[in-house]
């Protein structure tokens, strides 16, 4: 009956939603702060799977420290990033920096991806982190691990909100991000910021890595779609909103998926998404505010802090 | 007004300047915005910089306070040389600058605002500088949790004070204090300029407004395009009169 | 030997897709990450037409070709507006619909794609289909010498001194009375058609087309590539392609690596080449205007400053009449009840002022009366809520920015905005447009070389319409005193240099009514005094000239009549004499206590 199949796939867009708002909020919080386009997050994205995957199944660590560990990783390549290749090259590049940094992310991405393919092989490997249940409430049916992704999203993107609420460390980021020029004039320096929000934004990219890891399977190119709904989701959220907004964002999309099968084939479910998204670059003006923090960023990580 | 509490230095006994500006000059890519400008400011004196917009005056506080590479000439603060130090170093000698625009964070509550002001301190500092804050602007607490984007001008710029003071700065620079304000609210924020420097606080004040600039300041410079054309003190300066003030812009 | 001609094929359909991706990105400045999905379209269109329709190579090529072009106009409609980042988004977007739906339309094959039937025949050329590659390879040098060729030209042409003008500064472009958005239209379609050519070559070549084949990360493949060969070389898109395809043979056949590492090894080396280029070498390994085959290099951008010399004399010999020539102190422009607020702020409020020719009119004021939206709104930057702006006797409220230039109202930017890379005569036949009357003359109703019907069509029209824009220009340069420097790249001149330059550039629109934002701020003193002759010349000359100044002392040195400002409005105008014996006005303007 149509209802338990609307509900059916309302569940499986919250779940695919909530991945979504997680990739949304590390992209967000990195671009919103730094002005970095990082296509490099997919390589995060990617490490974080494998480095867990192996753990577990190689060296028979138990799930959750594996997770830490991929995790651990995914922070420190993120750091790495920031401090090591966009740095330098946005004060070198002054006013070009916004595409050289984005030409350098995407080789780093290429690189990092082979270099993986490399080392561990294209074959796909598994990654467990919860046991498999399946689970039911009413009509509709979930897996426990839809219930764990959904759990771990959320509780992640509620830690974050709170701390850029309530902390001096988050206060000290949303400065940079509203007014970056102030924040200098305070004595704070930009650069510490950076990499405090590229390490966070990692942790949640390596979050959604290993959630997706574990739902589907850990390939070398597993980082490519996911990169793009993060994209999508942080535009669409506003890179300068509180995390929850931009969550909200990624269940719209999730839903929207999700939704539009109830009347198109799965393969078509995606091309709603990027109707929804051109239609949104068409119609929405530009998002000026955070353009203009977006240039200032650039402009201001291109003088030495 | 009563006399300020925010307190700090102590004049020096020798009379040497705090600050030094000596020759320096400035500017942006190719363009050429401080010509061979000098400029002395005492401990306990405030001094006005005067000129039509454009002439140079926010590169010249920029330039003071490490945002802004100095091409030539030198700079000294306290006696120490300063060669291209940055805002963060400035701030740890005692420096504190309020911008002409954007001076607060404006989806940071009043209170984040202060917070943000204070950190890097220590957690007794810390708690002594909101104090002093409160003391100093009791408005402050009352809107503690307003953003303070939605504030009017002058409250907003009660808050940049304040956000300036908490460190317990020994120069202060003001870049346009005035700008945008109503006659009443610029001299309510004129007149705590004043109080402060009554209290000892060296300031150096960018105007467009002679008559805000006159009612703080003890000496004048005059900037145009680029280059001090006039230095004097605030008597003579007011002596001249409106007619005069034209010639010089 | 088979192998090496494959590879070489492979570069030559590639180096297609790098040379069309190297006119967009690298001259015009549009970031776009979605080149294999247009190769798609063509590839797909190609595939389906042979197959079910069993049409001949040649419709098929026009057709894919044509497909795909019109795709990338339509793509570029909403891009028209988008900030580089958002660009990008578009491009990501438009590629992920496109793979999309060839991946899923059961018609075309699905996530299989579809398989040729049969080999390409190029008759009535050549005779005989096309089964192995080195039958391939006269036919594939031959499009991609054709590519070359139209690309090269193109942005070599005046149009491409208008593709350099908008990746440079689009603001700039436009006010000088380019026409930017139907440029972007063409040069999107024109590269857009290009890699659909590209894209049915490599169908008929793989004889498949699938999803994978013009996916995402292929789009990424031929954007590295181009940037590798340097932006704005099209020779070195030819390189930054061969260099890549011939990394994986090279690290077969010379490190003895099994194919399977020396794919994966092959691309961890181009990434990591990618980033190590980008901050050493940014240009790519060929800088823009250098050329492998006549060594002729257009000159470079970012050269030691040239040594400041004493400010140019200006010479009065050569001045350009004004368009039309009138009387002096004719009125103008006619402005009447002007207004724009911005969120319940006035910034501007029932202005009613009139500027004549020959005269220099200064709007002066405190900070924040709203000179510089003055201007703004004349230039067609921001649209009035109210109010007339008649010039000439024609109301041009309301109007783009470059119709209104194009009828004779320009200004000037207080941070000169020359384009950097341009030397200083490009710079001033930027400015220059020689009128064409005929409505198919597009994209920009001008003759000669920004035109392509012109560029292409007729040659010598071009041709002769360059030499005459650039004689102009050059007498432009003497008369500013900077003839010595025309071919200087306008980044590597003085600040005060690039001010007279900029002058020049206006001079060359013909423009009647010239708005000067702060000509004489930022430059030395010994150079203001240059600036403010050449302001009284183009004066004398018959120019309706209006400024705005900030330094009292040059507005009485220059300006006939004054217009004071106060909050938006309009409260006193006359002399500077008479406006600075005013104590009221004296009031406003140093503040009250």
């Amino acid at each position: 009956m149509w209802l338990q199949q609307v509900a059916q796939l309302a569940v499986a867009g919250v779940v695919n939603g909530s991945f979504y708002a997680l990739l949304g909020v590390g992209f967000g919080i990195i671009l919103g702060v730094t002005g970095r386009f990082h296509y490099a997050f997919a390589l995060v994205f990617t490490l974080a799977a494998f480095v867990t995957s192996t753990l577990e199944s190689a060296a028979g660590w138990p799930a959750a420290l594996a997770a830490a560990a991929g995790l651990v990783v995914a922070a420190l390549l993120g750091v790495a990033i920031e401090r090591f290749i966009y740095r330098p090259l946005a004060l070198f590049s002054g006013p070009l920096s916004l595409l050289t940094v984005f030409i350098s992310s995407l080789g780093v991405t290429i690189a990092g991806v082979n270099l993986i393919t490399l080392i561990w092989s294209a074959e796909s490997r598994t990654l467990t982190l919860v046991p498999l249940i399946s689970l039911q409430a009413g009509d509709v049916t979930f897996t426990s691990l839809d219930l764990f992704l959904v759990a771990t999203t959320w509780a992640l993107i509620a830690a974050l909100a709170l701390l850029l609420r309530a902390t001096d460390l988050g206060r000290a980021i949303r400065a940079a991000r509203g007014n970056p020029a102030l924040a200098r004039i305070m004595g704070t320096d930009p650069g510490r910021i950076y990499l405090v929000v590229f390490a966070i934004g990692s942790v949640l990219c390596g979050t959604a890595g290993i959630l997706n890891g574990a739902r589907f399977a850990v390939l070398p190119d597993m980082g490519d779609r996911p990169v793009v709904f993060a994209f999508v989701v942080a535009f669409l959220g506003g890179t300068h909103r509180s995390p929850f907004v931009i969550g909200i964002a990624g269940l719209f999309i999730g839903l929207v998926e999700s939704l539009s099968g109830y009347w198109v084939t799965p393969q078509w479910t995606s091309l709603v998404v990027f109707t929804v998204l051109f239609a949104y670059l068409i119609l929405h003006p530009l998002d000026l505010r955070a353009l203009r923090t977006l240039v200032a960023a650039a402009r201001l990580s291109t003088r030495r802090a | 007004m009563a006399q300020s509490d925010v307190l700090l230095d102590r004049p020096s006994a020798s009379g040497a300047p705090l600050l030094t500006v000596e020759g320096i000059d400035a500017g942006y890519g190719k363009k050429r915005v401080l010509d061979n400008v000098s400029l002395t400011l005492g401990h306990g004196e405030a001094v006005a910089v005067l000129g039509h917009n454009g002439a140079g005056k926010t590169t010249l506080l920029q330039a003071v306070f490490g945002l802004q590479p100095v091409w030539g000439g030198a700079l000294s603060f306290d006696g120490a040389t300063l060669m291209g130090h940055s805002a963060r170093a400035a701030v740890g000698l005692g420096m504190a600058m309020i911008p002409s625009e954007r001076f607060v964070f404006p989806d940071l509550t009043v209170f984040d605002n202060l917070r943000v002001s204070a950190a890097g301190l220590s957690e007794a500092a810390r708690s002594a500088a909101l104090d002093l804050a409160h003391a100093e602007f009791p408005i402050l607490r009352e809107r503690a949790d307003q953003l303070a984007g939605a504030m009017s001008g002058g409250e907003q710029r009660m808050v940049s004070l304040a956000m300036a003071l908490m460190r317990k700065p020994r120069l202060l620079l003001l870049d346009e204090p005035s700008l945008g304000l109503s006659p009443a609210i610029a001299e309510q924020v004129m007149a705590r300029v004043r109080s402060l420097v009554k209290g000892g606080m060296s300031v150096i004040l960018v105007e467009q407004n002679i008559p805000a600039a006159l009612s703080v300041a003890s000496r004048v410079y005059v900037l145009r395009a680029g280059r001090i054309i006039l230095e004097e003190r605030a008597e003579q300066l007011a002596a001249r009169g409106r007619e005069g003030w034209w010639e010089l812009f | 030997m088979d192998y090496w001609f494959d590879i070489l094929n492979l570069v030559l359909i590639f180096s297609i897709f790098t040379i069309s991706l190297n006119l967009l990105v690298g001259y015009a400045g549009q970031v776009s990450v979605a080149h294999a999905a247009f190769g798609a379209i063509g590839g797909y269109i190609a595939a389906y037409l042979s197959a079910k329709a069993d049409c001949g190579f040649w419709t098929v090529l026009a057709t894919g070709t044509a497909g795909a072009g019109i795709v990338g106009v339509v793509m570029s409609l909403p891009a028209l507006r988008l900030a580089p980042e958002y660009l990008v988004l578009l491009t990501i977007a438009v590629s992920s619909i496109v793979l999309t739906i060839v991946g899923a339309v059961p018609a075309l094959g699905g996530a299989y794609g579809m398989v040729a039937d049969r080999a390409a025949d190029l008759s009535p050329l050549s005779g005989g289909e096309l089964l192995f590659p080195h039958q391939w390879v006269l036919p594939l040098i031959g499009f991609t010498v054709f590519t070359y060729l139209v690309c090269h030209r193109m942005g070599e042409s005046a149009f491409g001194r208008v593709l350099r003008g908008i990746r440079d500064d689009e603001v700039a472009t436009r006010a000088l009375g380019c026409n930017i958005f139907a440029t972007k239209v063409v040069v999107f379609g024109l590269t857009s058609a290009f890699a659909g050519l590209a894209g049915v070559l490599l169908y008929f070549y793989n004889q498949i087309a699938s999803p994978s084949v013009y996916g995402l990360n292929v789009s990424l493949k031929i954007f590295a590539m181009t940037i590798f060969g340097g932006l704005g070389n099209f020779a070195g898109s030819i390189l930054g392609a061969a260099v890549l395809q011939l990394l994986q043979p090279m690290l077969e056949k010379i490190v003895r690596l099994d194919p399977g590492h020396a794919f994966l090894i092959q691309l961890v080396i181009y990434g990591l080449g990618l980033v190590v280029l980008v901050r050493v070498r940014p240009q790519g390994l060929l800088p823009e205007g250098a050329s492998l085959w006549h060594w002729r290099r257009r000159p470079q951008a970012t050269p030691a400053t040239v040594v400041e010399t004493d400010a140019p004399a200006i010479s009065p010999a050569g001045a350009s009449p004004s368009r039309g020539a009138g009387q002096m102190d004719e009125t103008i422009l006619k402005v009447r009840g002007l207004s724009k607020s911005f969120g319940g702020i006035h910034a501007v409020r029932g202005l009613d002022f009139d500027l004549s020719r020959g005269r220099i009119t200064a709007l002066v004021g405190p900070n924040g009366a709203g000179k510089t939206t003055v201007f703004n709104l004349l230039t067609g930057a921001l649209t009035p809520d109210a109010g007339s702006i008649e010039l000439l006797g024609e109301n041009v409220r309301g109007l783009p920015p470059d119709r209104i230039a194009r009828k004779g109202m320009v200004r000037s930017f207080q941070d000169v905005r020359l384009f950097s890379r341009m030397t200083a005569a490009e710079n001033v036949m930027l400015g220059i447009h020689e009128a064409a009357a005929e409505f198919w003359r597009w994209p920009s109703g001008t003759r000669g070389g920004e035109n392509l019907v012109d560029l292409f069509l007729r040659p010598g029209e071009a041709r002769r319409v360059e030499e005459r824009a650039r004689t102009h220009a050059l007498e432009l340069l003497h008369l500013v005193g900077l003839a010595s420097f025309a071919e200087t790249p306008a980044g590597a001149l003085s600040f005060g240099q690039q001010k007279l330059v900029s002058f020049a550039r206006l001079l060359g629109t013909d423009a009647d009514v010239l708005l000067l934002d702060e000509p004489a701020s930022g430059i030395d003193s010994r150079w203001v005094d240059g600036i403010l002759d050449l302001v009284a010349f183009m004066r004398d000359a018959g120019k309706t000239i209006c400024i705005v100044e900030h330094s009292l002392h040059v507005v009485e040195r220059l300006a006939d009549t004054a217009i004071f400002m106060e909050l938006g409005r309009i409260t006193a105008q006359g002399t500077i004499a008479e406006l600075t014996r005013d104590p009221r006005l004296a009031e406003v303007y140093f503040g009250t206590v």
